[in-house]
């Protein structure tokens, strides 16, 4: 087994419940909700312009294979999307407190004496509790998400199929395995975004004598306090909300929308659907023309370089 | 080239002095002994060897500077340094994969075949292990790993005698050899004296002595006087006076035997008793 194999397992053994248990609890419990909804039959909902009522899930099945492809397809992702948006709110939030226990727990425990008996440099074991937070934690939450997509395919065929619908309406996989790819671009860009912030998290993991939640948290709010008091301004917050929500890179992947061939109205519900359908590879990766995106990353190397000298030189 | 080798090796903690010019080298194939009070400075030092805090001097371990190179180093360098530091989280057989996928020196088999036995059950968490299986499933791994030197700060601290006493036999039996140095410190010196082939005292932060422990019988007597010679054995220069039952008792170094046998009883000394006259007689 390789080094780095075995730094990942530990994050993940260590941090199991955050990472693992996380996803597939709200997962699951989207699941339930959509299976539950499939079983007893769905009653009023929207499709396109005006709502229709949709008695069963074969119906629906019916209604979806009606469409144009490219809307059944859209009509497929946005299910999925909207199946996975209580696990994407979460994530950061799990992520936070992924890095802010590794550096913090070593010390308070003393395991730090055996971390450092064994050939693993300061550096590395910097990075590795960092990719435990931001690389380890969404990968695991795509990979739930992408299962709990397929096991709704599955179900939703089986049941749907069982009130009489057509089995094969919603196997849109090749559109749907877009979606997961464009899924994974998506988080590891919106990681370098809230990068300075999570590199924050891991500092305040490293230096905390005790309490690492409140250093982690203090020291923004004191700054954002005073600087609300004294310059009225709140330039910070709003830097750390930006940063950490990856707010341009959605803002960019929005205005892919809102520039797409024949302008995509929110409420001209086919187009919309169609454009879901597309991935859009030229908004995500704008985010990179961003300079804001440079300097959050900057000043990440900055946070990532004192935490690794903490790790090195302030034990003990 | 000596295992560990330090020159001028000081450390402060502000203003204050934990380690002050410390010199010597150690070379292979020893288990040396560090005795020394609480805060006398073992620990401060033993950390400046294994790269665990800055420190002013040099050192050099197994030729590399430990603070720079300590991922390096600790390819050839095992330590425990105080006792059930092993991550609670993680069960036996995960600290062993984790192990396995570190360090390029880890022989999995033999660790497995200590572990046997004992009564450490592999898929077991650490956190619901005994401190004394903690400790005995760390020496486990460090019998694992094929190292040169190995640096026991307390190891057996707070356990009870019998995991005490399996533990040096263990060290001594399945694990020391030539190829080896083993650094240890400890309070209950009279546990770890048979196995030391070289003590260092330390006290107040400065190295207060050094001896191969061979040399020792030699070196040090102690006479029981009678109380109407005790003022010819005090012009012999003893180190070192006590009272023990009434009777003083007198500790000489390098002291001319016959001279002492004329004056009363003369015993060879325990390591600890050398430990007092030497360290009190230096701070005193």
């Amino acid at each position: 087994m390789s080094k780095l194999k075995a730094l990942a397992r530990r994050e993940l053994i260590e941090n199991r419940n955050g990472i693992v248990l996380t996803p597939v609890i709200l997962m699951g419990l989207m699941l339930i909700l959509v299976v539950g909804s499939m079983s007893f039959g769905i009653g009023e909902m929207g499709l396109g312009h005006g709502t229709r009522h949709v008695a069963s899930f074969g119906q629906l099945l019916r209604e979806i294979a009606d469409a144009e492809s490219g809307v059944a397809a859209g009509i497929v992702i946005a299910l999925m999307s909207v199946m996975s948006l209580p696990a994407l709110m979460v994530l950061p939030v799990v992520i936070f407190f992924v890095l802010l226990g590794g550096l913090y727990e070593e010390r308070r425990d003393r395991s730090f004496l055996f971390w450092k008996s064994m050939p693993v440099s300061d550096t590395e074991e910097v990075l590795a509790r960092l990719a435990g937070g931001i690389v380890l934690t969404p990968a695991v939450f795509l990979a739930v998400g992408i299962a709990t997509h397929l096991l709704t395919l599955v179900l939703a065929s089986l049941i749907g199929g069982a009130q009489g619908g057509p089995v094969g309406a919603i196997w849109y996989i090749g559109p749907l395995a877009l979606n997961w790819f464009q899924g994974a671009f998506v988080l590891a860009i919106w990681m370098l975004w809230a990068l300075p912030v999570f590199a924050w998290v891991l500092l305040a993991s490293a230096y905390a004598p005790r309490t690492p939640f409140l250093y982690a948290v203090v020291p923004p709010i004191v700054v954002i306090v005073n600087e609300n008091v004294f310059l009225h301004s709140n330039h910070f917050a709003s830097w750390i909300g930006r940063h950490l929500s990856a707010q341009p890179l959605f803002e960019d992947i929005a205005d892919g929308f809102r520039t797409a061939p024949g302008r995509v109205e929110i409420d001209d519900f086919s187009a919309l659907m169609q454009e879901l359908a597309k991935p859009d590879f030229a908004g995500i990766f704008n985010s990179f023309a961003h300079p804001d995106l440079w300097i959050g990353l900057a000043i990440a190397a900055a946070l990532l370089y004192g935490t690794v000298w903490l790790r090195r030189y302030a034990l003990a | 080239m000596p295992v560990v080798a330090a020159r001028g090796l000081s450390k402060h903690y502000g203003r204050f002095p934990a380690l002050v010019d410390a010199s010597f080298e150690i070379p292979l194939g020893r288990i040396v002994g560090i005795i020394g009070a609480n805060g006398a400075g073992k620990t401060t030092m033993l950390s400046a060897i294994l790269g665990l805090i800055p420190y002013e001097g040099e050192v050099r371990v197994l030729g590399r500077d430990p603070l720079r190179e300590r991922d390096r180093l600790m390819n050839e360098v095992s330590f425990i340094a105080d006792v059930a530091t092993l991550p609670r989280f993680m069960r036996v057989d995960q600290l062993l994969d984790y192990v396995e996928g570190v360090h390029p020196k880890f022989a999995r088999q033999r660790t497995e075949a200590f572990l046997k036995r004992t009564k450490i059950p592999p898929t077991k968490r650490i956190k619901a292990l005994s401190k004394g299986m903690v400790t005995q499933l760390h020496l486990a791994i460090v019998m694992g790993v094929d190292a040169k030197l190995l640096v026991l700060d307390e190891p057996t601290l707070g356990l009870d005698i019998l995991f005490r006493k399996a533990f040096y036999r263990d060290l001594l039996e399945d694990y020391f050899d030539a190829g080896r140095t083993i650094i240890v410190t400890t309070h209950q010196v009279e546990e770890v004296e048979h196995i030391l082939t070289d003590v260092m005292f330390i006290a107040n932060g400065r190295i207060v002595f050094e001896s191969p422990v061979d040399e020792l019988p030699s070196r040090f007597a102690e006479l029981a006087v009678a109380p109407d010679k005790l003022e010819a054995a005090r012009a012999l220069r003893p180190i070192h006076e006590r009272t023990t039952l009434g009777q003083p008792v007198l500790v000489f170094e390098n002291p001319d035997r016959g001279a002492l046998k004329a004056l009363g009883t003369v015993r060879g000394m325990t390591l600890a008793d050398i430990f007092v006259a030497k360290v009190s007689g230096e701070t005193a």
